[in-house]
């Protein structure tokens, strides 16, 4: 009975020192305003080089706007403070980490994790608890098809890249018959190797091969040789930046040539080129966005100029499209809770989905389901070792090359 | 015409399969120990091969010797020091041992070297054989051969050497084998350092082929199970035919029923083998 | 002379039950020693204490004045301590030659494979098992696979050899060459201790009888004398037999 007595008076002073503590440096904490922005990212695993990207840009984005003094909320600046968390590229597990930020971590706010398939999955929870979410690199329609209010995303549609390719292919080079798609069996690389299928048919052209390789294939000799004796003028290979290394080294392996190789995405990556070496040599992509691309904006970086220079001062390198979207999620956001006056959600989303404003990244207007539909996808291909921009015209850098071999 | 083309591509991919799985099936077959380790020794074997190739410019063919020593090191250190201690505990207790150690080992190497997958790209690519309307890359063809020749020398090892005789006699019983004057426990160390030096020598060979990353030892380790059911276990030259089978089904699976179903092909024919001839193709013989 | 192989009070206990208690025994180098005593004696572990399957939980073992009572098992097959098993069981999957190459080549002392076949062919030789070299050892009658024994325990080149049950499951007629084999074994310079649970066989051949009981060593002495002790007799017969017989 002594003993008990003794251990629960200590704890009970124990317990009124820490009350104390904590209360003197909440008040601390009171002084500065934060807002916080969860950031669940595959930082390890197979996508963890398109999570680090993405990290690149909302990082570049959060010290550009607290160095400007932070988000101006009527009378009151905020500081940008990102909450990151790693699911290890695996998708069930992006969920419950977006959960959690949301839930224990109390972020006001989301930027989706990478790629359309988990960002569909982890827009369920961040609707339920109607956070604000902006998907900085979701592009398939699928991913907003859900009718959900709080979602938004700095991707345009799949067709949106598949078209202008398509036409460009076909304008240039009437022989250009036989279409071959190699498909990774995921959200995103799956959904646009539909809609080059539907490019080609609305265009008459021949589909000889149309497969898909599952999530982790090592080895893609089979579906490579099965292109060969489908004898296409056209091969269009979806997947992340690993699976494009592997297939294009395999091709060679076994002797496929085409007069056009598209592969989406990865050859806007310096990585692909640097693995690939000669074999880039004119493989055609196209993507969301480009530096060499002329915008200017009312956003914190005001420029794309001066965005590719902040860039280049943090990273010592050229931000390809998915940098840029990530941090342009950044200073969307910042636009629109700036615009609202307020933290509300409900306030911000209303400012998200009236939003029509131009940035360093382009033209923002998002449509009725929350994907952003003003933006124009150049297409580019790489010749000498670097990322040419074809089209738009009004950025164009070199003329289409036809032959890969 | 287009399958003899599938046929080369399965036996080249087969030939890398057979060195994978050696190892593996000799530890498993002689300690009774299915070493969990086995994928995440092969990657690293290919990182020493990555490192040696871009900081000392010595050839991933060569870095065959120098990795397959090192692992030979490590693994026999493990073995002495840690497996031995439950080496007469039913296997599941083994497997929960090398399990842990491979959570531990795999993870000390995504903090060192991350996750993302590194290509080690000769300066010198091998280029291609074209044999009529047959091509097959030679870096691959040349890597294939070696593995079969790493595997044919561990198979003479076993027939003809000391070692290798105790090693089959503590395969066949290992306390005859004591009283006959086997140091069990030696052995034991051994030919887990054995089976780790080919695991080594194999992510060597493969460093070319695949791209290297920790996260590519569960896709090894899934192979060289599939590989020992199909060969029938402890046996080396049943290791060759099953990765030589597995390889070839493989390919012509991607062929016929997609390519996105060639790994689902592969663990539905181990669930096949297991119910109706679970000793394997090679059948119950063969201590070689 | 010191003695080839001593045991001073070997006791070995598994768990509660105490299989082997309190035995001394010195068995002189020469000596063909009988081991006697019913099934379940405790025979079979005696051997496996010598020959370091399990440790003596009490005593020591001595060998070549050596203590070898918690040496491990391969240490002292090399040692110069052999034996044959109960149960026989070769290396199923190997041949004839290459089962008795083994035990030359592990404990027997051959320097190389080679050298292992050739010692390996000699021993076959005079184990009269020449013409079955090249079987495979599974599928030899029960009658070989004793001679098999027999050739792998002379293979490993041992100063005592152990034979454990050797005429288990064999007629009179092969018993018969069993005891003669062991007799030339011995004449070629080999101690040995064979084990046995039927007494006349043993008898002919050994110079020592000694008799365990219970685990316990109930007799150790020239054939004769142990024959007729009385305990021994009690063990094998029943109490009521050697009461008859004494009157």
């Amino acid at each position: 009975m002594n003993g008990s007595a003794k251990i629960s008076r200590r704890l009970v002073a124990a317990l009124g020192g820490v009350a104390a503590i904590s209360l003197a440096t909440s008040g601390a904490a009171l002084a500065q305003d934060v807002i916080k922005i969860g950031a669940p990212l595959p930082l390890t695993g197979p996508l963890s080089p398109e999570g680090v990207k993405q990290q690149q840009g909302y990082d570049l984005w959060a010290e550009t706007a607290n160095a400007k003094g932070g988000i101006k909320v009527g009378a009151k600046t905020y500081k940008v403070q990102l909450v990151y968390a790693d699911y290890a590229s695996n998708t069930p597990r992006a969920v419950q980490t977006a959960e959690r930020l949301i839930t224990e971590d109390k972020v006001s706010f989301l930027f989706s994790p990478f790629g359309s398939g988990a960002a569909k999955a982890a827009s369920t929870v961040s609707e339920k608890y109607s956070i604000p979410t902006v998907a900085a690199t979701a592009s398939s329609e699928q991913v907003y098809d859900q009718g959900y209010k709080y979602l938004f995303g700095t991707f345009t549609p799949n067709d949106t890249l598949t078209e202008p390719l398509a036409d460009l292919v076909t304008g240039k080079n009437k022989s250009i018959k036989r279409v071959a798609i190699l498909a990774r069996n995921d959200l995103f690389p799956l959904s646009i190797g539909q809609e080059m299928e539907k490019a080609a048919k609305k265009r008459n052209l021949d589909v000889v091969m149309s497969e898909k390789y599952a999530i982790g294939t090592m080895d893609h000799a089979s579906a490579i040789t099965q292109m060969r004796a489908a004898k296409p003028d056209w091969i269009f290979a979806t997947g992340y930046i690993n699976d494009l290394i592997l297939i294009r080294k395999q091709m060679k392996d076994l002797g496929v040539k085409a007069p056009v190789v598209t592969m989406i995405a990865g050859p806007a990556y310096q990585e692909f080129i640097d693995a690939s070496a000669d074999l880039a040599e004119n493989i055609s992509s196209a993507s969301w966005w480009h530096p060499a691309v002329r915008y200017k904006g009312e956003d914190v970086f005001g420029s794309t100029e001066a965005f590719n220079k902040a860039w280049a001062a943090k990273y010592k390198s050229e931000p390809d499209y998915a940098q840029a979207s990530a941090a342009a999620a950044g200073a969307v956001l910042q636009i629109a809770i700036e615009k609202a006056g307020s933290i509300e959600p409900t306030k911000v989303r209303d400012a998200l989905a009236a939003m029509d404003t131009v940035t360093f990244y382009g033209r923002i207007k998002f449509g009725p389901t929350g994907q952003v539909t003003s933006l124009q996808p150049p297409v580019f291909q790489i010749q000498g070792g670097k990322p040419m921009v074809i089209v738009p015209d009004e950025i164009k850098q070199a003329e289409f090359k036809f032959g890969v071999n | 015409m287009i399958y003899f083309q599938v046929l080369a591509n399965g036996l080249v991919l087969g030939g890398l399969y057979a060195c994978i799985a050696a190892g593996f099936s000799l530890v498993w077959g002689v300690l009774n120990v299915i070493n969990i380790l086995h994928g995440t020794f092969i990657v690293l074997g290919s990182y020493i091969a990555l490192f040696s190739y871009n900081f000392l410019g010595i050839h991933p063919f060569i870095s065959v010797i120098t990795a397959g020593a090192l692992l030979y090191l490590i693994g026999h250190l493990v073995q002495s020091s840690l497996i031995n201690r439950v080496i007469a505990a039913p296997v599941l207790m083994t497997l929960t041992l090398t399990f842990g150690l491979d959570l531990l080992l795999n993870n000390l190497m995504l903090v060192a070297f991350k996750a993302d997958y590194r290509k080690l790209v000769l300066d010198n690519p091998l280029g291609r054989l074209e044999l009529g309307p047959i091509f097959m890359p030679l870096d691959r063809i040349a890597a294939m051969g070696l593995a079969l020749l790493l595997t044919f020398l561990l198979h003479r090892l076993l027939r003809d050497s000391r070692i290798g005789r105790a090693i089959i006699a503590v395969r066949m019983d290992r306390e005859a084998a004591s009283l006959m004057g086997v140091n069990v426990s030696r052995i034991n160390a051994i030919t887990f350092g054995l089976g780790a030096m080919m695991a080594g020598a194999a992510g060597s060979l493969l460093s070319i082929v695949y791209p290297i990353s920790p996260l590519n030892s569960g896709m090894f380790l899934g192979k060289a199970f599939v590989i020992c059911v199909l060969g029938g276990l402890g046996s080396v030259p049943g290791a060759i035919v099953g990765g030589l089978a597995l390889g070839v089904i493989e390919s012509f699976g991607a062929i016929w029923f997609g390519p996105e179903h060639a790994v689902t092909i592969s663990f539905t024919l181990l669930i096949l083998i297991l119910i109706f001839r679970p000793a394997g193709l090679m059948g119950k013989r063969g201590f070689e | 002379m010191t003695a080839l192989l001593e045991l001073k009070n070997v006791s070995r206990r598994f768990g509660g039950l105490v299989a082997v208690k309190d035995v001394s025994v010195s068995i002189k180098q020469g000596e063909i020693v009988g081991l006697l005593g019913p099934n379940g004696a405790g025979k079979t572990t005696l051997v496996n204490v010598v020959t370091g399957v399990h440790p003596a939980t009490g005593g020591s073992v001595l060998f070549e004045g050596r203590d070898i009572t918690h040496m491990p098992a391969f240490r002292i097959a090399r040692s110069g301590l052999a034996r044959t098993f109960q149960i026989v069981q070769p290396f199923p999957k190997m041949t004839v030659v290459e089962n008795v190459a083994a035990a030359a080549l592990f404990a027997g002392g051959a320097g190389g494979m080679q050298e292992a076949f050739e010692l390996a062919r000699r021993q076959l030789e005079f184990a009269g098992l020449a013409d079955a070299a090249d079987q495979i050892a599974s599928t030899l009658t029960l009658a070989k696979r004793k001679r098999l024994e027999f050739a792998k325990g002379l293979a490993m080149n041992p100063k005592l050899l152990m034979l454990d049950e050797v005429n288990a499951g064999l007629n009179s007629a092969e018993v018969e060459d069993a005891m003669r084999l062991i007799r030339r074994i011995a004449d070629s310079g080999v101690t040995i201790l064979i084990i046995e649970h039927i007494m006349k066989v043993v008898l002919s051949v050994s110079d020592r009888l000694l008799v365990l009981h219970h685990g316990e060593l109930i007799a150790d002495g020239l054939p004769a004398e142990v024959t007729n002790d009385r305990r021994v007799i009690e063990a094998y017969l029943g109490k009521r037999y050697a009461e008859k017989t004494e009157r």
